[in-house]
């Protein structure tokens, strides 16, 4: 069955078409929830809420934009209230502990199951990314968005697609630059990676 | 440096696969002579490639699937959209005045003697929500009892308004309008599962029917007091059998295209700002009507249409659910 097909009856009730659907989504889905949220717990519950808001919400989709479209935008909702769910708490947590609100950021170093240094180095500078920049990077290079599926997801302009993704980019350069991840670390890797300079 | 940003915006669209074809060249004209804009654009391509590679290696937790579905198997979808904002005020009139309206129409143009209509109307209107799949038939059987008197209020008089009233369009279970050269066959009543609409009504809000009556010139689909409604022809046949009424069947009267698909919904909620609700009238104007038709035929999604008579009394949109016909028996 297409996706549209599996849409269709998923929205009829279908529960083992809505199954399918799941399991064609949930990496993408898990992976944008896991880089917002930054950790897994949270992630889980993140992307597991985007699922059950497309499970409710399928008979009154109309279609427009594409199901995974869709869905991401669902999961990068997911993703921010549960951020600010966290954040909430924690000012809570420090207004009873008495001490001056923290800055937003993620508890602490991603988890990489392999990767390079370099990837591991990246998922925890997104962390420390603002969430906007963090959303728009993850929609692109995470979900693999075109400009205009993310200008329709973020209810967003296409200049202002263009910009601020660039903006995210020079952001997360700037923090593994100052964590010293990036510096001298570039043309060997291009080497190995290449073989050549 | 201020130049150099520009270049580096290029360099990201470049990363996407975005920069047109004249920024492309100039971009890679500047790196053959800008060591800085080459190191950024070398950091930039691998972090890319950093980024892919995270995300192509993230794995979702173990019966993740089954968990969504545990969860999903015990909760409901939903089965229709929530009503619009502007639904409360007239959705109660509506309530109330459909229940008068069958009556009304059927008796005398002219003034109602509102009171004693709404009085009537409030006796057997007022259906709670879980009551709207039974307001069809609950509606069928109060009419019997409503005629005799709702006529007597409706006899009094000569002001016969000159437009052609209009249907509520989310007040499935008013007749529609009737022009004085539509015979009664033409007014079947839409008892559906639209009639949930009918059910968010409260007496209370009566007074609102004048206003909504107005209403109508100025926008489409906008709903008017069945109390409104007694433009009916002297001519019409008060005795016309209330067995015509049936669930679903669009009046004859009025040039109808049943549609279903994406493309109408999102023509409703873009052209005529409505929420689009299965089993929904929506009242179109002509050129409205002109218009969903091209919309519908440029979509390939199926409809049906179904001509009004010759002197119809205007353009109707239901909105059939194909999605989810469990609706239909709410």
């Amino acid at each position: 069955m297409t996706v549209e097909e599996l849409v269709r009856a998923a929205a009829k009730g279908r529960t083992e078409a809505f199954e399918e659907l799941v399991r064609l989504h949930e990496k993408k889905v898990y992976a944008l929830t896991l880089r917002m949220c930054g950790n897994p717990e949270d992630a889980r519950d993140a992307a597991q809420e985007a699922f059950l808001s497309a499970w409710r919400g399928l008979p009154s989709f109309r279609g427009e934009a594409g199901f995974s479209t869709w869905l991401y935008r669902l999961a990068s909702n997911a993703a921010i209230d549960q951020l600010r769910r966290n954040r909430r708490q924690r000012e809570e947590d420090s207004l009873d502990a008495g001490e001056m609100d923290a800055p937003d950021q993620s508890p602490g170093p991603q988890e990489a199951a392999e990767g390079s240094e370099l990837q591991r180095a990246v998922a925890d500078g997104l962390a420390s990314l603002s969430e906007d920049h963090r959303r728009i990077l993850l929609l692109r290079e995470y979900q693999q968005l075109s400009y205009d599926e993310i200008a329709q997801t973020l209810d967003m302009d296409l200049g202002t697609v263009k910009s601020r993704i660039s903006r995210a980019r020079r952001a997360l350069r700037k923090i593994l630059l100052e964590s010293g991840n990036l510096s001298g670390y570039l043309p060997s890797k291009q080497t190995e990676k290449e073989g050549r300079s | 440096m201020k130049l150099c940003e520009l270049y580096e915006d290029m360099i990201s669209a470049f990363i996407d696969g975005a920069l047109e074809e004249k920024d492309r060249a100039a971009l890679m004209e500047h790196l053959a002579v800008c060591p800085d804009c080459q190191t950024y654009f070398n950091e930039q391509i691998a972090l890319h490639d950093a980024l892919m590679g995270d995300a192509a290696e993230i794995q979702p937790p173990e019966n993740f699937t089954a968990d969504v579905m545990a969860h999903v198997r015990f909760s409901p979808q939903e089965k229709r959209r929530k009503p619009a904002v502007r639904w409360p005020q007239w959705a109660a009139l509506a309530a109330c005045c459909a229940i008068a309206a069958v009556g009304l129409w059927r008796g005398a143009p002219g003034q109602v003697d509102r009171p004693a209509v709404i009085a009537a109307a409030e006796d057997t209107a007022a259906p709670e929500e879980d009551a709207c799949a039974d307001a069809p038939s609950v509606v069928q059987a109060e009419k019997a009892k409503e005629l005799p008197p709702v006529e007597q209020a409706a006899d009094t008089g000569g002001n016969t308004l000159e437009t052609a009233p209009e249907v509520p369009p989310m007040l499935n279970s008013a007749p529609p309008p009737a022009t004085p050269e539509s015979g009664t066959e033409n007014q079947e009543i839409q008892l559906d599962a639209g009639a949930g609409a009918v059910a968010a009504a409260e007496p209370s809000e009566e007074p609102a029917v004048p206003d909504a009556h107005m209403a109508v010139e100025d926008g489409p689909a906008m709903p008017v007091p069945a109390a409104e409604m007694p433009q009916a022809s002297p001519e019409e046949d008060l005795t016309a059998p209330l067995e015509k009424r049936t669930v679903g069947t669009a009046p004859v009267s009025y040039t109808t295209v049943i549609a279903a698909g994406p493309a109408a919904a999102a023509w409703v909620e873009e052209t005529l700002g409505l929420p689009w609700t299965a089993g929904e009238r929506y009242e179109l104007s002509a050129e409205e009507y002109a218009q969903l038709l091209e919309v519908l035929q440029a979509s390939g999604e199926d409809y049906t249409e179904l001509p009004g008579q010759e002197n119809n009394g205007g353009f109707l949109l239901i909105a059939e659910n194909a999605m989810n016909h469990q609706s239909e028996t709410d």
